[in-house]
């Protein structure tokens, strides 16, 4: 299976790097809420709005993100790429490749936005850490998510009403992780959040993989 | 306001006022559901010696306009 | 008493909810600090809330079965379910917001376990948004159990967390569980308690049951209509 995987990130990777729509898509969207925080906000704002906002910009631009890419995959070449590999693979190789493209979106982001509002966080690692293992455990859920939303009629709307109730939790952990990384937390005193992150990432991939089988014919 | 014995008697006749009412309310909901029940049977058993060659599948395994891979044996 | 099945119990149901009504109200309770009185709002609510978790555990099988033998009858079920479930999460909702006006003094407060709450309520409202959003009797049954179960253990999976989490949360309730723990409940109270936990579930699956077959007949109206001859 994980040849399988490979093969078919591969297909993604390089789909994606010869027509960039879908990141530069998201990268705009990111430039634009990024924008409109620095014209409101002037670059003064306290800590915890800070986090709370950079925050919320990452996920809108994730729901769109990893929607985009099932709603690409395009009718015609489905059902080709389901006789070749088994659900599990096909669905695993798109959590992957979305953590990974959203692994990009978020540091992307965290670029603009600390040039824009600053940055004071003090423990940079564990932030950029959260950042990373965050966005990774956003695109196993929203994944999931997005393979049930592609599927209805109004698939952007109902990512948003679908995603934020799987996605809650999981932001919670990540806020909660960023906020204490901001007042300089050690990895160490974190350890025990993070696993949490960790254990709600993993639940995520495994669920997937278990149901999405009963929903990739449609 | 101080809670007394009476107090309380009027706060337990009115629950159980609307209590009885929703419990009236569902009583007759069960009773339309009943006579719905038996025209819908009545209907259907009229409706099957008419539909000769058409399948009228039995209770719970309806489906019309179905495809025809429906069975999902999921590998 | 013909047309009502099953009487005896809902009947059974509504007596022990009388009962709960003017015991609740009548009988002596502990005068415990802040929430003094209102603790009597425990026979409600906590067993509205214990209620809607069953039924929406009840859901999650249907929803389970549904996916493992593709029968019409169990997505309706798990669809009965989530709305009964709703609605007793709703009353929850609501007794709990008129406790927390009394005891707190607000009706809402930014805590842990009562944002949970309502991310849980989220998620099932989702699940209706999604019914309606799909066409196709199968797709629609699939993909809502999909997403029934998905949310379903993600939810469950936060709830053992939370505590793990180190939140504080004004919210009664010991680790794992946001009511009280039933060791702590004073033996005055737990003679209307039981009864009322009992009371709540009876009468959430009675109303399940109504659900279930006002979805059935509409499902069998519209299967009489399908197969209609077509020379009509």
């Amino acid at each position: 299976m994980t040849a399988a995987v490979f093969a078919l990130m591969r297909k993604d990777l390089s789909l994606e790097w010869r027509n960039k729509s879908a990141f530069t898509g998201v990268l705009l969207y990111l430039v634009s809420t990024v924008f409109i925080c620095y014209l409101s906000f002037d670059g003064l704002v306290p800590v915890h709005t800070w986090n709370a906002l950079f925050w919320v910009i990452l996920l809108f631009a994730s729901l769109n993100a990893v929607l985009k890419g099932f709603l690409q995959e395009g009718e015609r070449r489905i059902p080709y790429y389901y006789t070749l590999a088994s659900p599990a693979a096909v669905m695993m190789a798109r959590i992957v490749y979305n953590a990974f493209l959203m692994g990009l979106l978020a540091l992307s982001g965290w670029g603009m936005y600390t040039a824009v509002m600053g940055n004071p966080v003090q423990n940079q690692g564990l932030f950029l850490l959260n950042l990373i293992l965050g966005a990774g455990a956003l695109s196993a859920a929203l994944s999931m998510v997005s393979a049930i939303a592609s599927r209805a009629r109004n698939p952007f709307t109902l990512m948003g009403v679908l995603g934020f109730p799987v996605v809650l939790p999981l932001l919670l952990v990540v806020i909660r992780i960023s906020a204490s990384s901001i007042q300089g937390a050690s990895l160490a005193a974190q350890w025990g959040n993070l696993l949490v992150l960790l254990l709600l990432a993993g639940i995520s991939v495994v669920l997937a993989n278990l149901l999405f089988p009963y929903i990739w014919r449609e | 306001m101080e809670i007394t014995e009476d107090k309380m008697g009027v706060v337990v006749l009115v629950v159980a006022i609307i209590l009885a009412g929703l419990a009236l309310f569902l009583f007759y909901l069960e009773r339309r559901l009943h006579k719905a029940e038996r025209d819908i049977h009545a209907l259907g058993r009229e409706g099957r010696p008419q539909a000769a060659g058409s399948q009228n599948p039995p209770e719970g395994q309806a489906h019309s306009g179905s495809l025809p891979d429906e069975t999902h044996r999921i590998r | 008493m013909g047309p009502f099945r099953n009487w005896w119990w809902k009947f059974a149901g509504l007596a022990l909810l009388f009962y709960v009504v003017a015991g609740g109200f009548l009988f002596d309770v502990p005068q415990l600090p802040v929430v003094r009185e209102s603790i009597r709002n425990i026979y409600f609510h906590v067993g509205m809330w214990f209620s809607m978790m069953f039924i929406l555990a009840v859901s999650l099988v249907f929803s389970m079965r549904y996916l493992r033998h593709a029968r019409p009858e169990d997505d309706l079920k798990a669809l009965a379910a989530v709305k009964t479930g709703l609605v007793f999460g709703f009353l929850g909702l609501l007794t709990g917001m008129v406790w927390a006006h009394f005891t707190w003094g607000r009706f809402w407060v930014n805590d842990p376990k009562l944002n949970g709450a309502v991310v849980g309520l989220l998620a099932y409202l989702a699940y209706l948004v999604l019914r309606g959003s799909v066409e196709g009797e199968q797709k629609r049954g699939r993909l809502a159990a999909v997403y029934n179960l998905f949310a379903f253990v993600l939810y469950f999976v936060f709830i053992m967390i939370l505590p793990r989490l180190g939140v504080s949360s004004i919210h009664p309730g010991t680790d794992g569980n946001p009511a009280l723990a039933t060791g702590d409940l004073d033996p005055a109270m737990r003679k209307v308690f039981f009864p009322a936990i009992m009371a709540w579930f009876i009468m959430a699956w009675w109303v399940f049951t109504v659900f279930c077959r006002i979805d059935r007949l509409r499902y069998r109206v519209q299967e009489l209509l399908e197969n209609e001859p077509t020379w009509k």
